[in-house]
């Protein structure tokens, strides 16, 4: 159990916030109680405040001013804002934020092929930073340019969730028991791509994710077939890489096709074709 | 403030512009996130004006410490990842910006940049890298490659110098 000694030995890096968040919190508990570290507290932040002069001073645009007063007037006093609560309490019923406006923000994840440790990182970030916009959004209520930033968020949210619905569908594809993997090689016209498809035979469901691949040229892209022994290749999704060779796709396997014994990636006209006419890119055994 | 009165944050505004505008685009190093976030923190203040307790002292210190949190969590939340990467291209090191080079110096400015400037290397570097770039002690010593208890003293006899260095003075920046 820290001692007040302890704890007073925190003031100074708190008044810098350059305390861990444990710490932080811890001393923030401590301050609730203790009139006398509030205080030095406070006075330390006096002297960490002077240190804004460090930076050199600069003019914003000159309309701030006039939109702050207008925003300020719009809003009128907080405490008589009830039509702005009943405004906030249904953004926020849109969200199912943890309601926290506090600083401590989860970093997002650089974007790199989906490990099921990310997916959940980015899920997490994901939603805070949607949350954080709403919040941010709630000070602006009254003024309908902002209602109309409401609604593109509220979009922009309907869309995370989707794509958050998506993302933990991918995951538990990805680590359900049933599910299958195939791994694919680059052939001689990619030799560094490589491929992973995780697909269940029962549902159909598939999700390729590829690196490597050459950017397909203009009208072209790359599909997906699904190979049985004894059959014509069956034509899976159509898909283009990023910038940096990589590649997503969810595509549904066609029923015949659930018994792949191999898969393969080919170049094809933009849009696909129903029986592959370019070459090979990818291919692998199913598992 | 507290009565709702708007010329009171128009004067509120005018005085404190430059010194908080010029902090938060320091921390953020972007003119539009800057001014997004110094729009929040007037509104912020407007909101909060009537819980301010004017007895307590100038606002001043009480503006530039909201200014500094609302612009260090947008540093943070623009997925400033790789921070510690990306900021060493930023001179944290960087000289106190000289007196010559800013036309808008003030005499205040001038009394907190000589006392910076009177301060041991080292202990500058912490304080900065604390303020500006919004480090944990942790983060720095990673950065600097410098035990944290190295650190944590640097910090708290930068901080103690800096105290006794503005002396009485520290009473005019407001």
């Amino acid at each position: 159990m820290p001692s007040h000694e302890d704890y007073k030995e925190l003031l100074i890096p708190h008044a810098l916030d350059a305390l861990e968040r444990a710490e932080a919190r811890s001393l923030e508990e401590h301050l609730e109680d203790c009139a006398e570290c509030r205080t030095e507290l406070e006075s330390w932040r006096a002297t960490t405040a002077t240190l804004a002069f460090a930076a050199e001073t600069a003019e914003p645009s000159a309309h701030l001013r006039a939109r702050i007063l207008d925003d300020a007037r719009a809003l009128g006093q907080p405490k008589a804002n009830t039509q702005a609560k009943v405004k906030r309490e249904a953004i926020e019923s849109v969200t199912n934020h943890t309601g926290s406006q506090s600083s401590n923000l989860v970093q997002m994840p650089a974007r790199r092929a989906w490990s099921s440790t990310q997916i959940f990182g980015a899920i997490a970030a994901s939603l805070l930073i949607a949350a954080l916009a709403i919040s941010s959004i709630v000070l602006w209520q009254r003024n309908k340019a902002m209602e109309a930033e409401t609604a593109r968020l509220s979009r922009l949210l309907r869309e995370r969730e989707q794509e958050l619905a998506k993302a933990k569908e991918d995951k538990s594809m990805l680590t359900a028991p049933g599910s299958n993997m195939a791994m694919l090689g680059g052939t001689e016209m990619a030799k560094d791509a490589r491929a992973r498809i995780a697909y269940d035979r029962q549902t159909g469901r598939a999700m390729l994710i590829a690196d490597g691949l050459p950017p397909a040229p203009a009208g072209k892209a790359y599909q997906l077939w699904f190979i049985v022994e004894g059959r014509p290749p069956m034509p899976g999704g159509v898909f283009n890489t990023d910038a940096s060779g990589h590649a997503e796709m969810r595509d549904q396997m066609p029923s015949e096709g659930r018994n792949a014994g191999v898969f393969a990636v080919t170049l094809e006209r933009a849009g696909g074709v129903p029986a592959p006419e370019g070459k090979a890119y990818l291919q692998g055994k199913a598992s | 403030m507290a009565r709702g009165d708007e010329e009171a944050l128009a004067a509120l505004y005018d005085r404190y512009r430059l010194i908080l505008f010029g902090l938060i685009q320091r921390i953020l190093h972007s003119r539009a996130e800057a001014e997004d976030v110094l729009q929040e923190v007037f509104l912020q203040a407007w909101q909060k004006a009537a819980d301010f307790d004017e007895t307590r002292g100038r606002p001043f210190t009480w503006l530039v410490t909201l200014a500094r949190s609302r612009a260090i969590d947008r540093l943070r939340s623009l997925g400033a990842r790789d921070r510690l990467a990306t900021s060493s291209a930023r001179e944290a090191t960087e000289e106190v910006a000289d007196a010559a080079d800013d036309a808008i110096l003030s005499e205040q400015s001038e009394i907190v940049r000589a006392a910076l400037r009177e301060l041991p290397e080292e202990q500058r570097q912490v304080l900065l890298l604390a303020y500006f770039e919004g480090f944990t002690q942790s983060e720095i010593a990673g950065r600097l490659g410098a035990p944290l208890g190295t650190v944590k003293t640097r910090m708290r006899s930068g901080m103690i110098k800096l105290r006794e260095l503005l002396g009485e003075k520290v009473q005019l920046i407001r």
